[in-house]
Order: structure tokens, then sequence, then C-alpha cells
């Protein structure tokens, strides 16, 4: 049996709608992170890469629009365009990650963090207690 | 350094038994049990939280010495109920205003909405411009997040 002891435990955000996985993140420019934004993102281990709003790298100061365009399909078909750029995310007390992610043509409402951040991290749900778990190192 | 802190412990027949425990603090978690022979002959093994500097609290006893492998199992059942501390977030004292101001966020529903400390400082239906209202009242970072509306009742997924 494999065994995880998590160090870090965070509660769900209650919403008006309902609870949800959600993770206060920043977003910085690599190479200058005096340029970044907080935001809420919501932890979905269905998506195989991270999704956020292309309209977070105004804060960023980066074009939305480079030679890395990369479709999303949803589960019914449609699909937008994340265009690829690598960031770094900071998560307090668990550490700092860089990270390509995609930033969509069009406005979302939910930025998604993917399995290419729980690569990074060990991460825990425990849906009927509405907490998840994280240890800084996968 | 963990400090090695001595414990006494009684079990269901009212028999002290003393061992060490590490010196962590309040509310860890720890198994502890004594060689077979040290105690008139059995074993003894408790899986015990440390409440208070000098507390200690017994969640499980087992005489004579359990099996490694209950003991392990005990552990982490013990560690698994155990209530954890929340890890603080980036933005607490933020997030201590939306779990507040509810009602007043409403008023921004469908919206980007910049929040400083306890001031909607910027909000727009789209996040760029939400941003850049932000960054033009001197906020460098700012905290910038998305206001659903309680009456759409869809079941969202992901994308």
């Amino acid at each position: 049996m494999v065994v995880v002891d998590y160090q870090h435990s965070f509660n769900y955000r209650q919403l008006a709608l309902g609870s949800y996985p959600i993770i206060q993140i920043r977003i910085t420019r690599p190479d200058d992170p005096q340029l970044g934004v907080d935001t809420d993102a919501y932890l979905d281990s269905g998506a195989e890469r991270s999704l956020f709003n292309g309209h977070f790298l105004t804060a960023l100061d980066i074009d939305l629009v480079n030679n890395k365009p990369k479709p999303y399909g949803s589960t019914i078909g449609n699909s937008v365009t994340g265009y690829l750029h690598e960031v770094r995310l900071t998560v307090p007390e668990i550490g700092d990650f860089n990270l390509e992610i995609g930033f969509s043509e069009v406005q979302i409402r939910r930025n998604l963090l993917g399995r290419d951040f729980f690569n990074l991290v060990q991460i825990g749900f425990r849906e009927r207690h509405l907490e998840y778990y994280l240890n800084p190192r996968p | 350094m963990d400090a090695l802190r001595q414990i006494e412990l009684v079990d269901k027949n009212k028999e002290s038994r003393f061992g060490f425990v590490k010196g962590t603090g309040a509310g860890s978690l720890g198994c502890w049990s004594s060689p077979a022979g040290l105690t008139a002959g059995r074993g003894f093994a408790a899986v015990y939280r440390i409440l208070a500097h000098e507390t200690v609290h017994i969640l499980d006893i087992h005489m004579p010495t359990l099996s490694g492998e209950r003991i392990r199992q005990e552990v982490i059942n013990a560690r698994r109920d155990a209530p954890r501390p929340p890890t603080h977030g980036l933005r607490e004292r933020e997030l201590e205003w939306r779990r507040t101001h509810a009602g007043e966020l409403r008023r921004y529903e469908n919206q980007w909405v910049a929040l400083e400390e306890e001031e909607i400082i910027a909000h727009a239906p789209d996040a760029a411009q939400a941003i850049r209202q932000a960054k033009a009242r001197g906020v460098r970072t700012p905290y910038v997040f998305f206001v659903e509306s309680e009456f759409d009742d869809s079941v969202r997924i992901g994308l």
C-alpha cells in the first residue's frame, strides 16, 4: 500500500454555487518577477494541460499570440486555442514552479491547473471533507 | 534536532509504562512501542497525539505487541482522521473579505474584480481591463478573480 503523508492542507473554497478545489497562485514572468498577477485557479485532474485566461498576460506584458498555438478540446468536441507561454507560478509555502501554460484566445472564466501542474507536486483530494492536500515534491 | 520527552502511558489495566517520544508540537501524532521484556515480558505499543505541551492523548493502545503492519495502519488511520490546520494562502485578508462580503460581491457578478485588502479597486467584464485599471492605481501585483453568477445552476466540467 502506498501511503502519502501530506504536509499542507487546504480547504475547498466556498462560493455561492458550492465548494471548489481552488488554489491562489501568483503568476510572474520568469525573466521579471516584478511583473505578475495573483489569481485563483481550479485544480482540474481531468485537464491534460493547464489553461488560463489569455487576458492575464496583460499583467505580464506578454503578447498572447506566439508561434505555439495549441488546441484545447472539450468533451463535446469544441476546442479553444491556447498559446503556450512559460510562466512562473508561486504557491506560498509550496514553492515556485516554471510551467508552460496555455493562455486562451477567448475569455474563460476559470483558470485551470491540470496534470502538468500535478506533475510538479504531490496532490490529494478528500472530497467528503472538502479538503485537498499538497506536498511540494512529486 | 527533535527533543525527547518522557511520557507516561497508562493502559486499560491501569498499568503505567514510561517511554520517550519525540518532542514535536501540539497536534503531532506518533507511534511508540517498547521492546518485549521491558514491561514484564509484554510488548507495548501506542498511537498517541500530543495535545498540548505536556499532554499526550492515547489514540490507541495495544498489548501484547502488535505486528509492525498493524501499528503502521493505526498510525495511518490516526493521521488520516486528525484535523490538519489549513495552510495559509497567498491573499488571506482578501479571502476573508470575500467570505464576509459575499453579498457585496454579487453586485459584480459576471465581472472580473481586482481586490486589494478590503477594497475593490477595479472591475470590468474582461480581465485585461480589470488588470490595467488596478495597475493604473499603482498596484504592482493585483489580485484578480471572476465573480460567477449564483443563478447559474449548470454543472461545470472544466472547459
